[in-house]
């Protein structure tokens, strides 16, 4: 299966929940509505046999944007869902009913940025020392200027542009 | 000397502790029992437990996590003892200094007889060092 | 009647400190519980605080065996970010040392298992024959380790032309030296015994963890990057990935094991084409990084390493993610030390090659009892060479019974 066609699977089955952002033949990324964030994984994991590697949280202003990195290994490209929980009280479903591997990631997220998710079967720190306070979320970051964001403006995010409070892209300032 | 400290300082056994470091410093221990430095000659050996050391090696700038029993493993080292703070991180957190984990260095806690500086300290460097504490005695 | 038995977080076999709880019935692993973290400095917060040629200086020191793998997979992703190209010379540079790296990581886990498992001896000569391995890195990169080889768009020191014959002497004394492990560890009965069908961890598993490397490779997960995603040289040569089946602790014994001739084979091809580049063109220049995010991966010896780093144009990274491999390896041992007993069970943990530092040790307690006992380092290394002992007898008593 061709980078093409696992773009056009995905576009058919999620339709305009999802966008897709190609920024180089080894680089593709999907932005993704909270709701079908498992259904996403589930097909991409399942149904198109890509390989689970890892997550990431960005801390940014009204939210924190969490990824999920899954190489097609055949195809030589790296795919990467995204999403992104609003704050306060970021709150995700979790993937570990798909891939049990995302145990300790997820913990990790939840540890530093405060990102909750739902269903994880034992949401707890995994990195942080039992004498710092349960409340200590040692990535979490007051982001002050209301312009700054750590969201990417390209193709797929246009929602970046919004929550920067700038024109979107093609348009005069 | 007494016959005690004459013993130790014939054969002294090193207890090594690892606070959070990266490794390298101690492969680089470890590379001094294998056949090219051969530190067994000198009667220098790695000791399983605690309660047998003469020598604390400690390398790593000291996480959180690990505090607490960093503070309960030297309580529980019979005394004499005398404490290497090994390794660039050992001695003063090396590039770790800022880090948000780390509450190093060693000396912070328990007191240091000698520190071995590198990144990694090389085995050369490390045999020497044991060889200067031992003198102390 | 289970047991809970604590193993850490300093702990024999590994370097850096761990901690595993084992829930046991009699001899035998019903569960585990794995604490992490005793070596987390926060190096992904300390990097937002380091321009992006720093960084390489901080990865490095993430783990001191691996200590390549990081800063070459972080150059990657700036790389990726920046959308540049290295110079060709650069390319077989970064591939030689990565290469040299993983013959030394290779050999030194085969070393700590061999002591573990009461062969001391192998302990002795793998390291030996490591020794001139980190005599021509020092030569080549001016460190035994650490080698503050990588910086974004090249690298930082050319290897010198009068040191080439004598990288090429290396490969042939360990390969000779490579050959002479691998068939005292594939001909002797009692490692056969010790490590096959231990810590079995199949191919099904090994996909729903996200299991990599020689773990996932033992088990037949047939990846690796250095194929599948390859960067600079290692499109450029030609090399077997090494598969087995079974995923127990022989397994994944073989494959670091056969990986190693593959690694010379790697390094002779890489030099050999060294010579048609021109000397002293190894860093292609950037001066600005983009706004952008950028991914980088890297075929370390424990498995895939992957950094993520996200700019905005600054001079820092607003975000960088550090994933090693044994973040997703140690994990795996959730299932496969069950059913095994507590003296296979140091050797299960330590078959993924588990680098805690780059991840961030043991107690046995009894279930029904919830009696707990702990067990020393001395203790875990004598059960396991206990029980070497007791199979090498009974070997012999068969051999002497005709």
């Amino acid at each position: 299966m061709e980078r093409e066609e696992v773009k056009k699977r995905i576009a058919d089955k999620f339709g305009s929940k999802v966008r897709i952002a190609e920024r180089s033949p080894k680089r593709v990324f999907v932005y993704a509505e909270n709701e079908i964030w498992v259904e996403l994984a589930h097909f991409l994991f399942d149904d198109l046999g890509a390989r689970y590697d890892t997550g990431c949280a960005v801390d940014d202003r009204d939210g924190v944007e969490v990824m999920f990195f899954f190489p097609f290994d055949r195809e030589h490209f790296f795919l990467t869902i995204k999403t992104f929980a609003a704050k306060p009280n970021p709150t995700l479903n979790s993937i570990t009913s798909v891939c049990p591997g995302a145990k300790w990631i997820e913990r990790e997220m939840f540890e530093m940025y405060e990102v909750n998710f739902r269903n994880h079967p034992d949401l707890r720190p995994v990195l942080r020392a039992d004498t710092r306070p349960a409340d200590y979320f040692a990535a979490k970051r007051e982001v002050k200027d209301e312009h700054e964001t750590v969201r990417q403006r390209d193709d797929g995010d246009a929602r970046a542009d919004e929550v920067a409070g700038r024109p979107p892209k093609g348009t005069n300032p | 000397m007494s016959l005690a400290l004459k013993a130790l300082k014939k054969s002294p056994w090193v207890f090594h502790v690892n606070t959070g470091a990266c490794n390298n410093c101690d492969i680089e221990i470890l590379d001094c029992l294998t056949p090219r430095f051969d530190v067994e000659r000198f009667g220098v050996i790695l000791v399983g437990s605690v309660r047998h050391a003469d020598v604390l090696l400690i390398s790593g700038p000291v996480t959180q996590n690990i505090l607490p029993r960093l503070k309960r493993l030297y309580e529980a080292a019979p005394r004499p003892i005398k404490v290497v703070a090994f390794g660039a991180c050992g001695c003063r957190c090396g590039i770790f200094r800022d880090a948000y984990n780390t509450v190093g260095p060693i000396d912070k806690y328990i007191p240091v007889d000698a520190y071995i500086p590198g990144c990694p300290p090389k085995p050369e460097t490390i045999i020497s060092g044991i060889v200067k504490v031992l003198n102390q005695l | 009647m289970v047991k809970k038995i604590p193993i850490g977080p300093f702990h024999p076999l590994l370097e850096e400190p761990e901690f595993f709880e084992l829930h046991v019935d009699g001899e035998r692993v019903v569960g585990i519980d794995i604490t992490i973290g005793w070596s987390h400095r926060g190096i992904e917060l300390l990097s937002e605080h380091k321009t992006w040629d720093q960084v390489p200086f901080l990865v490095e020191r993430i783990c001191g065996i691996c200590s390549c793998s990081h800063p070459y997979a972080y150059v990657k992703a700036v790389e990726d970010l920046c959308r540049i190209e290295v110079p060709p010379r650069a390319q077989f540079i970064r591939c030689i040392v990565a290469e040299l790296e993983r013959l030394h990581s290779h050999l030194l886990w085969t070393g700590l298992a061999g002591h573990f498992l009461g062969y001391n001896t192998v302990f002795m000569w793998t390291w030996r024959f490591r020794e001139p391995l980190l005599d021509v890195l020092e030569a080549v990169t001016g460190n035994r380790n650490h080698y503050a080889v990588m910086k974004p768009g090249g690298v930082r020191r050319d290897i010198p032309q009068e040191e080439i014959p004598n990288i090429l002497k290396l490969l042939d004394e360990l390969e000779k030296n490579n050959h002479m492990l691998t068939n005292a560890i594939l001909d002797d009965p009692v490692i056969h015994a010790r490590t096959k069908g231990v810590g079995v961890f199949n191919k099904d598993q090994c996909r729903l963890y996200g299991a990599l490397g020689p773990t996932a490779r033992s088990a037949g997960l047939d990846i690796d990057d250095r194929r599948d995603h390859p960067i600079d040289a290692y499109d450029k040569v030609s090399f077997n990935v090494i598969l087995c089946e079974h995923g127990d602790v022989f397994d994944k014994a073989v494959v670091r094991q056969l990986e190693n001739f593959e690694s010379i084979k790697i390094i002779r091809q890489c030099l050999r084409m060294l010579e048609g580049t021109k000397p002293g063109e190894i860093c292609t220049e950037i001066h600005e990084v983009p706004p952008g995010e950028g991914i980088g991966v890297y075929e370390a010896p424990r498995g895939e390493v992957l950094h993520y780093v996200r700019s905005n144009g600054g001079n820092m990274p607003i975000r960088h993610r550090v994933r090693a491999p044994s973040f997703n390896n140690i994990l795996t041992n959730e299932l496969s030390v069950l059913g095994n007993t507590v003296s296979d069970a140091g050797l299960i943990t330590a078959a993924v090659d588990p680098c805690y530092s780059c991840t961030e040790r043991v107690g046995i307690v009894d279930r029904a009892s919830g009696e707990r006992r702990i067990v020393t380092e001395a203790d875990l290394v004598r059960l396991s060479q206990e029980k070497t002992e007791e199979i090498r007898k009974r070997f012999a008593a068969l051999k002497g019974n005709g």
